[in-house]
């Protein structure tokens, strides 16, 4: 390419390209908008008072700020140690659902054995089967197994993510194999592979499958409800629900709601690191 | 669809026999824990609640065995059809906008410029709370007086009554829907575009290809497999569409917004009747087997690498 | 080369190691959870959310229950009202459900005729049973035993804005009794302009006891022929009651939004001040009017038109068949039914004792609440067959497809009937 060529090539690019740049930044800020406005409306639905309080309208700002439904929850509720339990279990099952799904998702990207695709899809056909119908016979299994009422129950279940695999085997058919192929050229074993290159290759796929299997543990709600059956093992969601409706409950629930969205808040941005910073594709050339 | 796992790739070093065995034996080791908790609370009970079809049972009490007699009854039940065709449309409405829209987004954030951090973590907003607490406040906003309608009529389009036109129900409850999953789908999307190597885009550019074309013919076939996984998620949740019907319209007005899951629930736990919503589950499972299958096909992406 | 591992993992640690991790992940889960030490007797419990302080009011219910019997131990749980269905069926199900639990009666029929509840002939004095309406005894009975002991009764509530009924040149000291008085005060509201409605009817509520049901007996139908074989909903009376309900609608008189479910009472247009009558409340519809500053309101009498009706359920506590010891358990609901716990029980939430003798010594110093044990003669219950609640969603799609002017009320009825009548033989 000719110097000329290229200078005349990188005026007209510049030019077009401040106006797409400002383009996109106002598309995303108003889908930024869009997409945050109701949570912003239920949140300030949380710091009102009175009648304003119990019709969930479109504010950007409380007309009647309180602060009593936040002080009324913690006071007067378990809120803490539901929020502790929602944690463990959101916690624990993230970590070992990251576990099974990277293992198995690497298993089934990978790896040849018979029966691969059958079992493959065996998985992916139990996400379509709805809670409602796997409510009871887990629900009789765990009662079997003396289960109701204790954090395995509510872990266990979901530590094993269709999803997960899916995810992770469907990622990684994307990445070529020659990171893998050259280690065992040079001698390691499968451990290692495992450990020192496929795992920080799904660094973003695993990112995001934290993120959303924090999400599904945190949000649940009917299972919970169903395992559990005193105060202190119920999950955030199952308690704000015992929260008394209709007089007076719906800011404490909207306020304990909010609450709940902290740590998935701090949580996200944290994994989003992982995301950009994942894969180097630059060492391959070499 | 043939599973071309058989079909021997050249190995380096070791005979093809005690390669293969030792594959499966590692296959078996890294799967055991999963293979063990899955099976325990996934695909036995999913198996035991699905053979429930076979029987009447009111979850107290004893169940019957009635053979068939469930499968014909759902065949010719109106309200099994009628919710089957809510299903559908609905998953028509609200698997390809959020795919395409998810896809636009996703390569769109993925631009080196400062603060794309903060609009992925705002468009993801809307998944992180539960759709029984988001869908009180979308319902306010759908009021005849909400902001939807004030928006509207700033901008000189024709109000509505969103959820209580049954005509209009459904696909604002979609809407919600989109609102809710887009952000999420990005994310997955997004990961797939980093996989996408930079130097394969580079080459591309110094060979004069516009835009256009590197997206459409070099970018999109890499990321295949994720956009295949992403709808078919996108797929298997809009079927299982649930907690947006009951908590925003109560699946009407009248039945237009009763869905498959909808009557599943109320067949089971109104009804009393678990035999009966496993028939429906049954269903239900075909059908989206039915649908992945054909997407897999159109999309493949599926066993083979690129 | 061979892929024996020298260092790092083989496939043989890998295969016991996550083995053992998997065992170890099962067994130490144990550990985690909180496990209740059983002590001589244990009488679980599940109760509701019936108010805001009910969490303290049944705690102490339980230490005086306690000091009475050291031995026996009472373990409350606190369910929520939402799912409690699914939840209650497996529970029971699985044979793992409370001993006592808090019983509304639409279930009693199915739970009595499942064999989940223990008959209370023999565990509830004869004593106990002195001082209720025959109406509420016939309910808590199923096949001549006696299935639950009935606490509180829910009544009949209509509510009037008296501001608004001024604003609208009615008197308000001269509260709406019939049909045709909520007809004029329904076109006196949309007279005077404004986003005041007359009137409404909650057209998405999930169950119809409180909703269509009062118009149907109001208009002098029933749901049920009298051997309870047939539906009676299609019968002349039934359309009348829906036509008036469509005129609601079709008028302006009721506010649309009604068609969407409303999960929060206070939102409730009454309790905005948008609207002059309410849809029908149960009592704690007072306790919430007392709630919204400036609400100006006064009580309805019991509405009709032929007749006079309204709905409420008569609340109980039930022993379950699989409890530990009945005898314990029964001890427990026996001090739960003595003449000061219940004043207790209702005082508290605001609701009216079943049994008359205690009503006539509760509310002493809340003369509104008082009078409204006057209404239950007036007041009708569950339908009285084990399907009762299986009617009600072949029943709302075609009340709103009528309000939508998809159907006549004579075709929506008529759908309707034939479901039902399907569904029980």
């Amino acid at each position: 390419m000719s110097p000329n060529m290229s200078i005349r090539t990188t005026r007209r690019v510049r030019g077009t390209t401040v106006a797409r740049v400002s383009g996109t930044y106002v598309l995303l800020a108003g889908l930024s908008l869009v997409a945050v406005a109701p949570l912003v409306f239920m949140a300030v639905a949380s710091f009102e008072s009175g009648a304003a309080a119990q019709n969930l309208s479109a504010k950007w700002w409380p007309t009647t700020p309180t602060l009593r439904n936040y002080t009324d929850l913690f006071e007067h509720t378990r809120m803490i140690r539901w929020f502790i339990n929602s944690t463990i279990v959101a916690v624990v099952g993230t970590f070992l659902a990251l576990l099974t799904s990277s293992t198995a998702g690497y298993v089934f990207a990978r790896m040849n054995f018979p029966l691969r695709s059958v079992l493959f899809w065996s998985f992916v056909a139990a996400l379509m089967i709805p809670t409602q119908v796997m409510l009871i016979p887990q629900y009789f299994l765990l009662a079997r197994l003396d289960w109701l009422d204790t954090y395995q129950a509510l872990i266990l279940p979901g530590v094993t993510s269709a999803f997960g695999i899916f995810l992770i085997r469907q990622y990684l058919q994307s990445i070529p194999r020659e990171f893998e192929e050259s280690a065992r050229v040079d001698g390691a074993n499968e451990g290692q592979i495992y450990l020192w290159i496929m795992l920080p290759l799904m660094g973003p796929a695993l990112a995001t499958l934290a993120t959303i299997q924090f999400i599904n543990y945190w949000n649940e709600f009917l299972y919970p409800l169903v395992v559990t059956n005193s105060d202190n093992m119920r999950t955030l969601p199952v308690g704000l629900a015992t929260l008394p409706t209709p007089s007076g409950g719906l800011p404490e629930v909207l306020a304990g709601t909010t609450i709940a969205l902290i740590p998935v808040l701090i949580l996200v941005p944290w994994l989003q690191r992982y995301l950009t910073g994942g894969l180097v594709m630059g060492g391959l050339k070499g | 669809m043939a599973d071309s796992g058989l079909n021997k790739r050249p190995t380096r070093h070791v005979p093809l026999s005690r390669r293969h065995k030792r594959e499966v034996w590692l296959a078996l080791a890294f799967l055991a824990p999963t293979l063990v908790v899955f099976f325990g609370f996934r695909n036995l009970p999913a198996l035991g609640g699905l053979a429930m079809s076979l029987f009447d049972w009111p979850i107290i009490g004893t169940p019957k065995f009635v053979g068939t007699a469930n499968f014909t009854a759902l065949m010719n039940d109106p309200l099994f059809w009628a919710a089957l065709k809510n299903t559908l449309t609905f998953t028509a409405l609200t698997v390809p906008a959020t795919v395409i829209i998810a896809l636009a987004l996703a390569s769109i954030v993925n631009q080196r410029l400062p603060g794309m951090r903060i609009f992925r973590l705002a468009l993801f907003i809307p998944f992180i709370t539960s759709t029984a607490v988001v869908a009180i406040v979308w319902k306010g906003l759908y009021g005849s007086k909400g902001a939807v309608n004030q928006v509207f009529s700033t901008l000189h389009l024709p109000t509505a009554d969103w959820l209580s036109n049954p005509d209009l129900a459904l696909v604002s409850v979609a809407v919600m829907a989109i609102w809710k999953e887009v952000g999420f789908i990005m994310l997955i999307l997004l990961a797939g575009l980093q996989t996408v190597p930079k130097e394969v885009v580079e080459a591309a550019r110094i060979d004069r290809a516009n835009s256009f074309q590197i997206y459409f013919r070099i970018v999109l076939p890499l990321i295949l497999p994720i956009v295949l996984l992403v709808t078919i998620l996108s797929t298997i949740s809009s079927f299982q569409v649930f907690d947006a019907t009951y908590v925003m319209t109560g699946g009407g007005p009248g039945y237009s917004t009763t869905t498959l899951v909808y009557y599943i629930y109320n067949s089971a736990f109104v009804g009393l009747r678990m035999g009966y919503a496993a028939t429906i589950a049954l269903a239900l499972l075909v059908v989206i087997l039915a649908v992945s299958l054909i997407q897999r096909r159109l999309l493949g992406g599926g066993e083979d690498e690129s | 080369m061979t892929m024996n591992s020298q260092n790092g993992f083989g496939r043989r640690q890998l295969l016991t190691g996550s083995v053992g991790a998997t065992v170890s992940l099962l067994a130490g889960g144990t550990l985690l959870s909180g496990c209740a030490a059983s002590s001589t007797k244990s009488v679980t419990t599940w109760y509701f959310p019936f108010g805001t302080n009910v969490e303290s009011v049944y705690a102490k219910f339980k230490d005086e229950f306690e000091k009475e019997h050291p031995n026996i131990k009472i373990n409350l749980q606190l369910q929520p009202w939402s799912n409690r269905y699914p939840k209650m069926l497996t529970a029971l199900g699985a044979n793992k459900g409370p001993d006592v639990m808090f019983m509304t009666p639409d279930a009693l029929i199915q739970f009595a005729s499942a064999g989940v509840l223990a008959p209370l002939d023999g565990l509830i004095p004869d004593s106990a049973w002195k001082g209720f309406p025959k109406s509420i005894l016939d309910s808590a009975s199923y096949e001549g035993k006696r299935w639950y002991y009935p606490i509180d009764q829910e009544v009949p509530v209509w509510l009037y804005n008296k501001a608004l009924i001024k604003r609208i040149g009615l008197d308000p000291a001269s509260p709406p009794k019939t049909w045709s008085d909520l007809r004029t005060v329904c076109g006196a509201a949309k007279k005077s302009g404004g986003d005041i409605t007359g009137w409404g009817y909650n057209a998405s509520s999930v169950t119809v006891n409180d909703t269509f049901y009062p118009f149907l007996y109001q208009a002098g139908g029933r749901v049920l022929s009298d051997d309870l074989k047939l539906t009676t909903i299609n019968s002349a009376e039934g359309v009348a009651a829906l036509t008036f309900i469509v005129e609601l609608f079709n008028n302006g008189w009721s506010p649309k939004s009604y068609l969407q479910p409303n999960d929060n009472a206070l939102a409730d247009p009454f309790f905005q001040g948008n609207q002059v009558v309410s849809i029908q409340f149960k009592q704690n519809g007072i306790a919430n009017a007392r709630q919204v500053k400036g609400l100006d309101w006064g009580l309805t009498p019991v509405l009709r038109d032929k007749e006079a009706w309204g709905f409420g359920a008569t609340r109980s506590w039930a022993i379950s068949a699989g409890a530990e010891d009945r005898d314990a358990a029964a001890a427990w609901v026996n001090f739960l039914a003595r003449p000061e716990n219940v004043v207790t029980h209702c005082e508290a939430f605001g609701i009216s004792p079943a049994n008359t003798t205690v009503a006539a010594n509760t509310f002493k110093s809340d003369p509104v609440l008082a009078s409204l044990s006057d209404r239950i003669p007036n007041t009708f219950g569950e339908q009285e067959i084990a399907k009762g609640r299986q009617l009600m969603p072949l029943l709302t799609p075609e009340i709103q497809l009528a309000i939508l002017g998809q159907k006549t009320p004579t075709q929506a009825l008529e759908s309707a009937a034939a479901a039902i009548d399907a569904l029980l033989v």
